[in-house]
């Protein structure tokens, strides 16, 4: 029973739900369209429970720290979680009372969310620093077919580039036109190879890596 | 930098280039970024094939063709997707073609940092658009690429109202709005590869939209493999937006932001150079 469960049930469900939604796209009549439109309609709302069911999950790992005081897995581990637990109270007090477009929330979100987001991204420029001049040391000649390109995009990703070095242009415009997107093209076509593989063995029954159960087993 | 065993024992030019102390080399790097921004120094930049092509496709639609532009501007992609954002709607609404601009989000706060664009760029609707007639924002949609799919084959069951809760029956900018094959392009400012590659499956081949995109920097790798098929034409980050912008003949924080990256470039372009060079040399020094 547990295996009907656990393993038959959703197996059925994914088989059911992939071979309407395919048919719906390569034989369009009003009965597929009906149940397609349903699933993805079911999947959007299933979406949005997923959030909610994050927030749990949040609280079910950041609460217990709080309440023993755990120094787990980092010092001081319980101030952390308090301090995440705190953040989210406050956003989820402010959205409910005022409303997520009101111009508190908006006011939250703007000066806190917003700068530390983009902090966060911007302190990288400055490891990129040492990077560049560590990384573009050209060793050998191979390393300098890399590294060549790599100064032109370099400069050409300036918007003064081009203009104080116009033979760039012509170069990068190239790379872009050409060379990257041969490279691309073939990633991109190898992997929609696997993902119809992949999507013909769940149809079939045959992929079971999406269920938990098989997770566990991995797992374990 | 740091001090290798070899780079102690040898004390030639080279070597000591190698070492140069990373922290007045980040203190450089904010004064040039700061420098433009305060003083307001403006470059022109060369606008690349891409951009005027991105153009050109706007420019060149029927009068009164509906563009919906897809934001997923978070705050960590902020000063790259922000300048493309505000450069399009600038471009989109100044057009004579009188196109009719639909903007959604992808995430629950795409709206928010969609209001702080307009307010640090300073986007305003021209005296002869109006909210609800000529632009509307629409709010943002749950479910990645399946929420995408829905609503280009439903367009009211994923935004019945607009994010200040109008309907959308009371919305003239919405009327005919109701499927992909209403739609006459698709732009999309983005940080996300998947997102991409998601509006390709869904918008272009299932419905033959034409998409436009105004990525960031690091996502432009993943748009040019379509691009000039499905992408009809691309700004790239903070520089596409600052070429639009030279395109347009305006000039806004975007072209100080792009002084300011173009400084840094040219530094990190230096410290490049003399890493190359420098390497090399150290190599040789320590052959003989």
């Amino acid at each position: 029973m547990s295996t009907m469960y656990r393993r038959t049930i959703p197996i059925g469900i994914t088989i059911l739900i992939v071979a309407v939604l395919c048919l719906k796209n390569f034989f369009p009549n009003p009965i597929f369209d009906y149940w397609g439109k349903n699933f993805q309609t079911w999947s959007t709302l299933i979406t949005t429970i997923s959030g909610f069911l994050g927030a749990i999950v949040f609280l079910a790992y950041h609460v217990p720290k709080i309440s023993t005081r755990s120094h787990k897995p980092v010092q001081n581990q319980w101030i952390w979680s308090l301090s995440s637990v705190s953040i989210m109270s406050i956003f989820i007090a402010v959205g409910l009372l005022f409303g997520y477009t009101s111009s508190q929330y908006q006011w939250l979100y703007g000066t806190w969310y917003g700068p530390i987001s983009g902090l966060l991204n911007a302190v990288t420029a400055f490891f990129a620093l040492s990077a560049i001049y560590r990384s573009f040391r050209v060793r050998n000649v191979e390393s300098l077919f890399l590294v060549i390109p790599a100064l032109i995009i370099l400069l050409y990703d300036a918007p003064i580039g081009v203009t104080l070095f116009p033979p760039i242009g012509p170069v990068a415009e190239y790379i872009f036109a050409v060379i990257g997107p041969s490279a691309f093209r073939g990633f991109i076509v190898a992997a929609s190879a696997g993902t119809l593989i992949l999507s013909i063995r769940t149809v079939i029954g045959l992929e079971k890596g999406y269920l938990a159960m098989e997770g566990e087993e991995r797992g374990a | 930098m740091t001090e290798t065993t070899e780079s102690k024992k040898s004390g030639s030019i080279w070597v000591k280039i190698q070492n140069i102390p990373l922290v007045p080399l980040q203190l450089l790097f904010v004064v040039l970024i700061i420098i433009p921004v305060v003083a307001g120094i403006s470059i022109p930049s060369t606008p690349s094939t891409s951009v005027k092509e991105y153009y050109d496709f706007l420019a060149d639609l029927p009068e009164g063709s509906v563009v919906i532009f897809n934001s997923q501007m978070y705050g960590w992609n902020y000063g790259d997707c922000a300048p493309g954002c505000a450069a399009t709607m600038n471009l989109v609404l100044s057009l004579p073609n009188n196109l009719r601009f639909i903007v959604m989000f992808v995430s629950s706060d795409g709206g928010m940092f969609w209001d702080t664009m307009k307010k640090d760029f300073n986007v305003e609707l021209p005296s002869d658009k109006k909210y609800g007639e000529d632009y509307v924002e629409l709010g943002w949609y749950v479910g990645g690429e399946v929420g995408f799919s829905t609503l280009l084959d439903d367009f009211l069951t994923i935004f019945p109202e607009d994010r200040y809760g109008t309907p959308a029956e009371e919305l003239p900018v919405m009327d005919n709005v109701l499927t992909g094959d209403d739609i006459s392009v698709i732009i999309a400012s983005t940080s996300l590869s998947a997102l991409v590659d998601y509006e390709v499956r869904q918008a272009y081949s299932r419905y033959d939209i034409p998409l436009l995109f105004a990525p960031a920097g690091m996502t432009v790798m993943s748009v040019i493999p379509y691009y000039p098929y499905a992408v009809k034409g691309y700004i790239t980050g903070l520089t596409g937006a600052a070429q639009l912008e030279s395109l347009m003949g305006i000039t806004s924080l975007t072209s100080k932001m792009g002084t300011a990256f173009s400084f840094m470039t040219l530094e990190a372009f230096v410290l490049a150079i003399l890493g190359i060079v420098g390497g090399y040399m150290q190599t040789r020094e320590e052959g003989e």
